[in-house]
């Protein structure tokens, strides 16, 4: 007993997070970084505006670790099934299901959206990062490392919310505030943190991999999807084309539509399955690069 | 013998009392929660929401918080993160027009379902007596 009212607050406050993060052991780590998020900054609040409460009237007031974590899991249950629905019954026609599954044009417009988006990350990385990181090797560009690090967190949370969106992957919504919250350490300290912590460099690597990621996405998953478009409309469109502006060529002709038509939503189709997989393949890598 | 029976139903009671509630608000948390957001002149940030809560309807914080992630997810609710000057970021919450449709609609189900107990709970009342 003597020991545990030794215990100052502060750490009574990382008790009782590392006991909810084990209640929520298995949860997508989204939710655990929200609750976690939720729990540190009330419980923060509550102790500087009553600093002649003890903390564990505080903890006890929030609620047990084993409460709080059952409130969270239940919600997320009944979001997931709001949002997604009740698993809808499966059409008939196996093949060419992916054609009427609207989270694959979300994942194709996520995958046009990536590329330039990807592009802007690359230069970031190029242009700022590893000129950052040479610079600290110095040791004089150590504040500037992190700050940098510090900044990368931002750029994982907006691409999070953009992979959440599109991609349907439950991401973090807030940000992952663990460091900047611990206020009995120095500046000197955070910063380090911010360095021996590996979420901004991971986040570093999904800004430096992302550009060639993307280009494999946009040429095997959009490139696919608007040749097939082509197929499909150019026997219908070039003859009418043809017709206003003779001097523009045919390029397919309208008795090539028997073959087009059928070859064109196969292609439709065969580019929807591969934007399925990428979409898979992206999830899996924000899940681990781009979540504490 | 019998200070055991007592013990065991006063237990029961309280047990029986607890899951009420708890069941009571769990449906009515998102309701409160919309409503404080829709008559609050600016942006709240979860703590202050908690405490408002917590003053009016003893509700535990920690349950409160899981609410309003829940709302922001069914986008009833919209939310910023904005840093202060003392400690972490915080989170400021509003409500959407989608979720004031909605609230208007729960308020009406709720006044319903209130005035309908009422009778029912009355109506027993009269015939007891």
């Amino acid at each position: 007993m003597g020991s545990y009212t030794m215990t100052t607050n502060q750490q009574q406050l990382e008790h009782y997070l590392a006991a909810l993060e084990d209640a929520l052991s298995g949860q997508s780590p989204a939710l655990m970084q929200d609750a976690l998020y939720d729990a540190r900054n009330h419980l923060q609040e509550t102790m500087a505006e009553h600093s002649e409460l003890n903390f564990s009237d505080i903890a006890s007031q929030y609620g047990s670790p084993a409460e709080v974590a059952q409130q969270y899991i239940a919600l997320e249950l009944q979001t997931q099934q709001f949002l997604t629905g009740t698993p809808a019954a499966r059409r008939a026609n196996g093949f060419f299901q992916p054609l009427f599954d609207s989270r694959n044009y979300q994942a194709l417009g996520y995958f046009f959206l990536a590329w330039p988006l990807s592009l802007a990350y690359f230069a970031w990385f190029m242009l700022v990062g590893i000129p950052t990181m040479a610079l600290s090797l110095l040791g004089v560009g150590l504040p500037v490392l992190a700050l940098y690090l510090k900044l990368q967190r931002y750029l994982g949370l907006f691409e999070g919310k953009l992979i959440s969106s599109l991609l349907g992957e439950r991401m973090p919504r807030r940000p992952d505030t663990a460091l900047m919250a611990k206020r009995s350490t120095s500046i000197r300290e955070k910063l380090l943190g911010y360095i021996s912590t590996p979420l901004g460099w991971k986040i570093t690597l999904y800004s430096a991999v992302q550009l060639p990621l993307s280009s494999v996405y946009l040429l095997c998953s959009v490139g696919v999807f608007l040749t097939a478009c082509l197929l499909l409309l150019s026997p219908l469109v070039d003859p009418v084309l043809h017709y206003f502006w003779p001097t523009l060529p045919i390029d397919i002709n309208w008795y090539w539509l028997p073959l087009c038509l059928p070859a064109g939503v196969i292609g439709l189709t065969l580019s929807l399955y591969l934007a399925a997989a990428l979409s898979r393949l992206q999830r899996a890598i924000a899940r681990v690069l781009l979540i504490n | 013998m019998q200070d055991d029976t007592r013990a065991n139903d006063d237990e029961l009671v309280t047990q029986h009392t607890k899951k009420f509630q708890k069941e009571l608000s769990s449906g009515l948390v998102s309701l409160v929660l919309l409503s404080i957001l829709d008559q609050a002149k600016t942006a709240l940030y979860g703590y202050e929401i908690a405490k408002q809560l917590q003053h009016q309807h003893d509700e535990k914080p920690g349950a409160i918080y899981p609410v309003l992630r829940n709302l922001h997810a069914r986008q009833l609710i919209h939310c910023e993160v904005k840093t202060s000057d003392s400690g972490p970021p915080r989170k400021y919450y509003t409500i959407t027009a989608l979720g004031q449709k909605v609230l208007a609609k729960w308020l009406a189900s709720w006044q319903a379902t209130q005035h309908q107990v009422n009778n029912i709970i009355n109506g027993q009342l009269h015939y007891d007596n």
